[in-house]
């Protein structure tokens, strides 16, 4: 019960600091219409929790290699670059590739799926790299690579989830 | 004075990285080869919000701008991986291996 | 007409490929062309904001960025379902 009202209380907190932000102002009558606001978006948000869709647990400790793709960002615009100037100059039907790493964080459980989509979120953001998605049935995580290379493991699954 | 150069080249970076984006969605034959380029574009509008904010420091129209670069680059992110799976799913019928499909499975 | 404006104009021009790729192209090929223009048109709000010193651009930018989100997921959908 206090875990569920801090977890809602920070809800409505991230809630009315968006608000804030987008309406900038301090006068008393807006900042309690942003408050009745903020708390009509909590409740909605905690009634779709309590449909349990997708139960996905995310640990802190899962996210102390996302410098990893956040550095490669910066690089991928320039593979990317590279890739255009070569498509200029020979047409080809097809530069990409698709890559299949090894995942064996296949569980249903609410952890599983958090692994899971942290990795499809995590191996998307450098833009060389986009996650298909994990075929639970065949163990893999599937992505589609525009120049292939680079370590399957730190490139396709750079916070090695699986 | 002293913030006119850095606002031009922010500037001038994100609006290149857009439109070569934008070249690139021509030139490029392939859907998923074509996708890729959404992130760059993405970072480009990030670049264009950061120079906004360089411009006129963290007040309404900089923070405004930035969360709006912000959000463009994460939700790009998240189209990319959608968009992906949506183009095998109505090509092939699923998004996973086909068994037509020679993909190598690499080993940890 | 200030360096904002012409970055404006460049980022319009830049709408053109996703426009000829949504009437040339399959309809995969113009939901990344569609996906795409919404990220150049939210550039090109929040640069003619600057150009124009007209914070109700912003504003626009910010609805135009969520949209665009929603309806590319939308699209993609719809798209998997053979619609």
């Amino acid at each position: 019960m206090a875990r569920s009202l801090a977890v809602a209380l920070i809800i409505w907190a991230g809630l009315a600091g968006v608000w804030m932000l987008l309406v900038d102002n301090e006068s008393l009558p807006e900042l309690v219409l942003g408050a009745g606001v903020a708390l009509i978006a909590t409740v909605a948000v905690q009634l779709v929790r309590a449909q349990h869709v997708a139960d996905a647990r995310i640990r802190s400790s899962w996210i102390r290699r996302l410098w990893r793709p956040l550095a490669r960002m910066p690089l991928d615009v320039g593979v990317l670059i590279v890739e255009l100037v070569r498509q200029l100059r020979q047409r080809r039907p097809e530069r990409g590739q698709l890559r299949a790493l090894r995942f064996r964080a296949v569980d249903q459980d609410a952890d599983g799926r958090g692994r899971r989509a942290l990795a499809e979120l995590a191996g998307s953001l450098a833009p060389n790299t986009i996650v298909v998605g994990v075929d639970r049935r065949r163990r893999v995580i599937l992505v589609h690579q525009l120049r292939p290379g680079g370590e399957g493991e730190r490139t396709l699954d750079p916070l090695e989830l699986g | 004075m002293t913030r006119e150069l850095p606002v031009a080249i922010l500037l001038v970076a994100g609006v290149t990285l857009i439109v070569l984006s934008a070249l690139a969605i021509l030139v490029m034959r392939n859907t998923l080869d074509r996708l890729h380029y959404l992130g760059p574009a993405s970072l480009g509008t990030l670049l264009v919000a950061i120079a906004i904010v360089v411009e006129e420091s963290f007040s309404l129209i900089g923070d405004k701008a930035l969360a709006v670069g912000v959000f463009a680059v994460l939700s790009g992110v998240v189209l990319n991986h959608v968009t992906a799976r949506a183009v095998r799913v109505h090509e092939l019928g699923g998004w996973g291996i086909q068994n037509d499909e020679q993909v190598e499975v690499e080993e940890r | 007409m200030n360096e904002w404006l012409v970055a404006a104009t460049v980022l319009i021009v830049a709408l053109g490929p996703c426009l000829g790729l949504c009437f040339a192209g399959r309809p995969v090929d113009g939901l990344v062309a569609l996906e795409l223009s919404g990220v150049i048109t939210t550039a090109a709000l929040l640069v003619l904001a600057e150009g124009f010193h007209r914070q109700p651009f912003v504003d626009l930018a910010v609805v135009f960025v969520v949209l665009n989100f929603a309806g590319g997921l939308t699209f993609a959908r719809m798209l998997e379902r053979r619609l």
